[in-house]
């Protein structure tokens, strides 16, 4: 009796063990690192969703990069927004290399004034 | 003997029941390994390849419309246009692609219709313009507007426009300013091209 209770208990604990193995091994497999996205189109579903908010113009018009940024939430990633007229860009581009860069351009808010709005992710 | 010996071997099978089990779970857990293998692995995930005319051509396409509108604000709907176009091409420009557009506008002077043709096709087009039974033509350079002058048409009047092989008919109305516009987008390979009215 003693014999069998012993060899239960191996063949749980191997069990465990079997399990574990297969449990840790496809986990560090498929988990790390994470598959490659191409975020340029998320970037320009978030312009456009802030664009339709009416959270983007009036910002992008005075040119309130900060505003804008903090604005922003990208699970993840760095990101920086950059704000360019026919004479120049506003904001800073990223210090990085591999950058996603989205871009949204504006005629204007309430007078004409086209602006194009870069949104960088790294 | 034969039957103490028989008896004996079924035991021992009974006896080794845990250790099948083990087996079995061992090889199912092999064959779940295998499976989940083939179905997740890093080569069979396929993420949609992104375009990035796509994005600029959508936003393009419905910027055009405020820009019309903040133009007709402002009383000056042909140069915004053309403003506008230009900021475009050069944001293409920036990313190695290029554009070509032709815009055709339509305001009611009085009882009249203005139609104003833009050009940026990239070369200059000789375009018809019918309205309702009535046709000019015009010759519009490359990165220029034309315009022609049409009397009284009824309140709902069709506008035909021709050049080149294109040809469409619009129903328009007017006393509404009216913007039609035939929109290309190139890079490399890569081409959009789509027609709006607005």
């Amino acid at each position: 009796m003693k014999r069998k209770g012993f060899w239960r208990t191996f063949e749980s604990v191997l069990a465990v063990i079997i399990l574990l193995f297969f449990v840790i091994t496809l986990g560090i497999r498929y988990s790390f690192p994470p598959p490659e996205v191409d975020l340029s189109e998320r970037g320009y579903d978030i312009l456009r969703s802030l664009d339709n908010r009416g959270e983007l113009r009036p910002y992008v018009v005075n040119n309130q990069t900060g505003v804008l940024e903090s604005k922003i939430r990208i699970r993840g990633y760095n990101h920086t927004i950059q704000i360019c007229n026919w004479g120049g860009c506003f904001g800073s581009r990223p210090p990085a290399q591999n950058v996603w860069v989205s871009t949204y351009i504006i005629s204007g808010e309430s007078a004409y004034d086209p602006y194009e709005v870069k949104l960088f992710m790294w | 003997m034969t039957r103490t010996k028989s008896s004996c071997s079924c035991g021992e099978s009974m006896g080794r029941k845990g250790q099948f089990f083990l087996l079995g779970a061992f090889i199912l857990a092999v064959l779940f390994f295998v499976g989940i293998s083939t179905r997740i692995s890093p080569g069979s995930i396929s993420f949609p390849k992104i375009n990035p005319l796509e994005t600029l051509f959508d936003n393009v396409e419905d910027e055009y419309a405020r820009a019309l509108n903040l133009g007709l604000n402002e009383s000056r709907p042909v140069e915004v246009l053309t403003n506008f176009t230009e900021f475009v091409e050069e944001k293409l420009a920036e990313r190695g692609g290029e554009l070509s557009l032709l815009f055709i506008l339509t305001e009611n002077v009085t009882d009249d219709v203005n139609v104003t043709v833009g050009n940026y096709l990239g070369y200059p087009v000789s375009i018809a313009l019918n309205v309702s039974g009535v046709t000019k033509t015009i010759d519009v350079p490359d990165r220029e507007t034309g315009y022609a002058m049409f009397s009284d048409p009824p309140e709902t009047f069709t506008l035909k426009v021709s050049f080149n092989t294109t040809e469409k008919n619009l129903l328009l109305e007017k006393r509404k300013v009216n913007l039609y516009y035939i929109l290309e987008m190139r890079k490399g390979e890569n081409i959009i091209k789509g027609d709006m009215k607005c």
